[in-house]
């Protein structure tokens, strides 16, 4: 059991566990300001890919910080072969591995974390949050885990990355988008748009003229066409099979940056195909949209309606809120 | 042993994350620490793991290896935008502090990685418990790299709004007026901008008595660029080496292979560790040598 200071202040402490294949996995509790809360509830945040437990622009560190400020009990680690836990991912193509992640590489890591998370913390509810792969592995882990209350996932990827699959066809939903980079760009004459204009020449020199002509046509033919396939063929059918084998009683909630790719992915590919034509499946998830933002939530300004968002998902802990504003300035650190 | 903990730094009095990897193994290294000072956003976010695995790799040679996170980065306390270049060098001196009060260190390397290896040479040129001093792939114009790494910016901008609304002279003027810009993975307020803009490597004047390595990491050429060539000039115990390796701090689409392993990078580093304190101040006449020499 983790010792909690008799004072209002925030607790980090760095720990590490041993996960089923005996690797030592590494990260950082962060313990709530206050003691006496009437629940214990704990927030498990997963390395979105192969990044590491700050997550980009530091996003981790900072939710995980307000959250224990507000009471709540979080947990940042890294799986096998990130950060500096032991073990290894081997080396190939990224979007080989993301595909690995994305059917479930970390499920097995997280289900312990969790597990070590519960016991150390004496925790009565566990939530995960994700943000693209670790959103895919909270979803995928979800059936295994105790305790488990709530899932928030930011920026799920519904496709698979495959490179090859992509150069057969464009996405609809990416062919609107694409299409809206060319427009944009020939349409505006600014002294900005000079480099806009550089922009799309080097992704016309990366990827070839030839296959940029080919992905201005299919940009075109995938916005107005009316031939779209019903079913896109990198669909991540693992989301599906975990989505629907969903208990009732976890919440599912899904937060996207409004400019975020995956976000139109999610709303075409999942809801508009395969919710509504396949499943006739009764809406089970919350949606929220973030204005402005993009995949990976950059903009510190949008942070803290993230936060709000998030705060607004989770249970109440029972503590009073206002004894807490200004603990962030006596926050203390633990050694191991 | 790995150790994950946060120390203190005295000066500032405030709290670093670190993870020390001590020695596994007994042997005449074990006297020798190096301390990791690493980049600082995007940079610092995708090399975290090729760092670590040079860590364990030092640790299995007997070294004690530290990394630690600067205030306002990684898991330490505060909040980037915070940050300044005072912050970034009091932090290296407080790692210096840590590892010796420690442990029984005696010679201390540090290495820097990109920008982390401004910090590191500003704070070896003048502390003399650094012995060592290897700096990879190092940025020399820091002024150039902040106004290089705003093209972050107009990729979002782009990505966002389908057309760029500021270009980076407007972004350098916003900051300058206080605004704070999204940059390569972290903010830049217009203190850590004037802090930061002026530096150059090329500034620096290194202590004769310090080994230094510079590496020039390119997957193009073996040879290394001119301005690399030409850093240090006064220290003839400078050795210079080119490794054929792509630049494993930045993340470029997946259509790329994750690498997390630079074996011609760590067995050349590691070889001048064990040249240079087996051999000292022998370095070829001209203080140039090739990682092949090595």
């Amino acid at each position: 059991m983790i010792k909690e200071k008799p004072v209002i202040m925030a607790t980090e402490k760095p720990v590490s566990f041993k996960n089923r294949a005996g690797q030592e996995l590494y990260g950082i509790v962060h313990i709530p300001c206050a003691h006496g809360m009437e629940k214990r509830v704990g927030i498990i945040f997963l390395d979105p890919g192969l990044g590491y437990r700050i997550a980009h622009y530091r996003l981790y560190v900072k939710l995980a910080r307000k959250l224990a400020q507000k009471g709540f009990y979080a947990l940042r680690f890294d799986p096998a072969g990130l950060g500096e836990s032991e073990g290894s991912v081997e080396e190939s193509m990224l979007f080989d591995i993301f595909n690995l992640i994305n059917k479930g590489l970390f499920i097995n890591d997280t289900v312990d974390a969790a597990n070590f998370f519960i016991h150390e913390c004496e925790l009565e509810e566990i939530i995960l949050i994700g943000l693209c792969g670790g959103a895919i592995t909270a979803l995928l882990a979800s059936p295994h885990c105790q305790k488990l209350r709530s899932l928030i996932l930011l920026s799920f990827p519904v496709l698979f990355s495959s490179l090859y699959i992509a150069r057969e066809s464009v996405n609809p939903a990416d062919a609107q988008d694409t299409l809206k980079d060319y427009l944009g760009t020939l349409t505006n004459f600014n002294k900005a748009s000079l480099y806009s204009l550089k922009f799309l020449l080097k992704k016309i020199k990366d990827r070839g003229l030839h296959e940029s002509a080919v992905r201005f046509t299919k940009a075109l033919m995938g916005t107005f066409g009316k031939d779209q396939p019903d079913f896109n063929p990198n669909f991540n059918m693992t989301f599906l099979d975990a989505f629907e084998r969903m208990e009732k009683d976890i919440s599912i909630n899904f937060i996207f940056g409004e400019h975020d790719k995956w976000k139109l992915y999610f709303e075409v590919e999942f809801e508009q195909k395969v919710l509504k034509k396949y499943k006739e499946k009764e809406k089970n998830y919350n949606k929220f949209i973030i204005k402005g933002e993009s995949h990976l939530f950059t903009f510190q300004k949008s942070h803290d309606e993230l936060m709000d968002i998030i705060l607004g998902l989770l249970p109440s802990v029972g503590i009073i809120s206002d004894r807490l504003n200004h603990a962030e300035n006596i926050r203390s650190y633990s050694p191991l | 042993m790995n150790k994950p903990l946060f120390f203190k730094n005295k000066e500032n009095n405030y709290n670093l994350f670190g993870f020390l990897f001590q020695p596994e193994i007994k042997n005449i290294n074990n006297q020798k620490g190096v301390i990791f000072c690493d980049s600082i956003g995007s940079e610092k976010y995708y090399s975290h793991r090729v760092l670590v695995n040079f860590a364990r790799l030092l640790q299995a040679r007997g070294y004690c290896a530290f990394l630690f996170d600067y205030y306002g980065n990684g898991d330490s306390e505060g909040d980037f935008e915070n940050t300044r270049l005072d912050t970034y060098l009091s932090d290296v001196r407080a790692a210096i502090e840590f590892l010796m009060e420690e442990t029984k260190i005696e010679e201390i390397c540090l290495l820097g990685v990109r920008l982390g290896s401004v910090f590191a040479s500003l704070v070896a040129a003048e502390e003399k418990r650094v012995e060592r001093l290897a700096l990879w792939s190092p940025i020399i114009d820091v002024g150039k790299y902040l106004y290089d790494s705003l093209r972050a910016n107009l990729n979002m901008q782009f990505s966002l709004y389908k057309t760029i609304k500021f270009n980076r002279d407007q972004l350098i003027e916003q900051i300058k007026n206080n605004v704070l810009v999204e940059g390569e993975g972290h903010v830049i307020s217009r203190d850590f901008y004037h802090s930061f803009s002026q530096i150059s490597l090329k500034k620096i004047k290194m202590r004769p008595d310090v080994r230094a390595l510079l590496v020039d990491i390119s997957k193009n050429t073996g040879a290394m660029s001119k301005e690399l060539s030409m850093l240090f000039e006064d220290n003839n115990q400078c050795i210079r080496m080119t490794v054929n390796e792509g630049p494993f701090w930045v993340l470029k689409g997946t259509n790329q292979i994750y690498t997390n392993q630079l074996k011609a990078l760590f067995e050349k580093t590691l070889c001048w560790l064990e040249d240079s304190s087996n051999d000292q101040g022998k370095a070829s006449d001209n203080g140039h040598r090739k990682a092949s020499e090595l």
